[in-house]
């Protein structure tokens, strides 16, 4: 854990959000055909995922998980945010923390992930996922998982992943931004790759070892995308248009780039606003 | 020594009794009796998983003979270990049956909450329910062999799914009989939610049970949550939790009272 954490008093979204989620996100709240599926969908919404939400998943309290309570609320005044979502758990064996639902956005945690990954994660996770709302973008994000596969939503689908895509790079900000540690968040990063847990704590516990590795291995990535650089381009393509998510190493490209860029000059601007408070 | 009407909940012991007596599944357990499917269930479990037994894992076969002494099943059901992260313990079979248990809950759960899970299974095998689930073994897996014509399938797969969601009020109730703990037996229907400290500190089944919030949001839902919620439900095989916490603690509240307990709500 890191000796101090900074407090963002006033933290505004447009401090970390990615540039391109601000242009992409301006053209979708515009445009009328968004405007009209979310006023028709999100109460549906709301609706649908209300019985997984209520009569599945186990609602926490701060009596029931003192210890994750502490960490969400910690990271809450970390990134500024006023509302105290409320948090579910339910029995996953995946790393999951995220923001669910529409107009009140509630968050949802597995089990294996709330026993599993050291503070520093869980501040990384939480920093993730209330970032998303802070961005506000978690009614979006819920409504295209909802949204059925059909020819007439194929355009706005598309040109809602786009935005998706890019906003995963700004929740990886927040979560940087939480933890202070970008040890744990590479942790995070390849445990949902796939490396096992005993693996990426022993790979990633020094911030400045696990940026060298990571930047190795985004130099790696790059080398093994140019030997084909047509299947490449053609594999992006076939993402970007399926997938919610962006491609695991571009988020992590995304993330690094910024850990050597804007984050330092925030950490260090809020650490010399006066009235800010370090742990 | 506990009979089924002790424990067997009434809408159960119907839907399982309209469903067996539906001429094309009599036809269907005919054929299976033919082409000996049991033996060929018991065959696939033996080729797949280690079987549970007083050498292999004497401690969790104490349980399961326990339990069949307390309901008095014909013989110890067949036992095997399953790796299933998101299973408990389950029945299987047809007309012999088998019991399931999955090594992740053998590890995860405690000695009360083990021991009730499996007598709820052996309470439901006691009251018929491997015949049901056998049923939805067979549509799920060979529905094209089968020698009845697909709208009797499809009017016997709307009874079974009624009937598996209500079969679970009946193994809550065994769970409730074997343990005599409603706190153990409420702890099963968690425990494989939320990690034991969680659990602990949930205090259920006392005044301060912290899930009493959560079961008013699901009985306060609105309108369209409800109908969404119902629709929802004729695709799932298990009741929802605050189903079962209702139920179990109505349960409790007149165990014994009268025959077969209490009716409980209709909740489809």
């Amino acid at each position: 854990m890191p000796s101090n954490r900074v407090y963002f008093r006033g933290l505004e979204a447009a401090e970390f959000i990615h540039p391109d989620e601000m242009n992409l996100k301006s053209e979708l709240t515009a445009s009328k055909g968004y405007q009209s599926i979310v006023s028709k969908v999100s109460n549906l919404v709301t609706a649908y995922q209300f019985t997984n939400r209520v009569g599945v998943y186990t609602r926490l309290t701060r009596a029931s998980a003192p210890a994750l309570f502490e960490i969400m609320e910690d990271v809450l005044l970390i990134l500024d945010v006023d509302c105290v979502p409320e948090l579910y758990m339910f029995h996953s064996y995946s790393q999951t923390l995220l923001p669910c639902g529409t107009t009140e956005p509630y968050l949802v945690i597995s089990d294996y992930i709330a026993a599993e990954a050291d503070r520093d994660m869980l501040y990384y996770l939480f920093g993730n996922a209330i970032a998303m709302i802070k961005a506000g973008h978690v009614e979006i994000t819920n409504i295209t998982s909802c949204m059925p596969g059909n020819l007439w939503l194929t355009i706005p689908q598309i040109a809602i992943k786009r935005y998706l895509h890019i906003a995963d790079a700004t929740s990886d900000r927040g979560g940087l931004l939480a933890c202070q540690s970008f040890s744990a968040a590479v942790r995070c990063h390849f445990l949902e790759l796939g490396l096992p847990m005993d693996a990426v704590q022993r790979m990633f516990q020094e911030d400045d070892e696990t940026a060298e590795y990571v930047s190795d291995y985004l130099r790696r990535v790059r080398m093994l995308n140019a030997e084909d650089s047509a299947l490449t381009v053609l594999a992006e393509k076939w993402m970007n248009l399926n997938y919610i998510e962006a491609p695991a190493n571009r988020m992590l490209s995304e993330l690094y780039r910024w850990y050597r860029s804007d984050y330092p000059r925030l950490l260090q601007k809020y650490r010399n606003r006066r009235g800010c408070k370090d742990v | 020594m506990y009979k089924p009407k002790d424990y067997q909940h009434p809408r159960d012991r119907a839907l399982l009794g309209q469903l067996l007596e539906m001429h094309a599944v009599g036809q269907l357990f005919d054929w299976c009796r033919k082409n000996q499917a049991d033996r060929a269930l018991v065959y696939a479990y033996r080729a797949s998983c280690p079987e549970i037994n007083a050498a292999t894992l004497p401690a969790v076969y104490d349980m399961v003979l326990r339990a069949c002494e307390m309901f008095e099943t014909e013989a110890p059901p067949l036992c095997f270990l399953t790796h299933d992260y998101d299973a408990r313990v389950t029945a299987a079979g047809l007309f012999s049956p088998i019991l399931l248990l999955s090594d992740t809950y053998i590890q995860r759960a405690d000695e009360a909450c083990l021991y009730g899970a499996i007598a709820g299974q052996v309470g439901g095998i006691a009251l018929g329910h491997q015949r049901g689930i056998g049923l939805t073994w067979l549509f799920d897996n060979i529905s094209g062999l089968l020698p009845i014509p697909g709208v009797a399938v499809k009017a016997a797969e709307v009874l079974l799914n009624q009937w598996k969601r209500w079969r679970w009020f009946s193994c809550d109730r065994a769970c409730l009989l074997a343990t005599g703990s409603e706190e153990a037996t409420l702890r099963t229907l968690f425990d494989l939610s939320v990690p034991e400290d969680i659990l602990h500190r949930m205090r259920l089944g006392t005044p301060n049970d912290d899930y009493i919030a959560q079961y008013h949001m699901f009985t306060d839902a609105s309108a369209a949550s409800e109908l969404v919620t119902m629709l929802n439900s004729m695709q799932s095989d298990t009741p929802w939790t605050p189903e079962r916490y209702r139920e179990l603690r109505s349960f409790c509240e007149t165990a014994f009272a009268s025959e077969g307990g209490t009716e409980g709500e209709d909740f489809i």
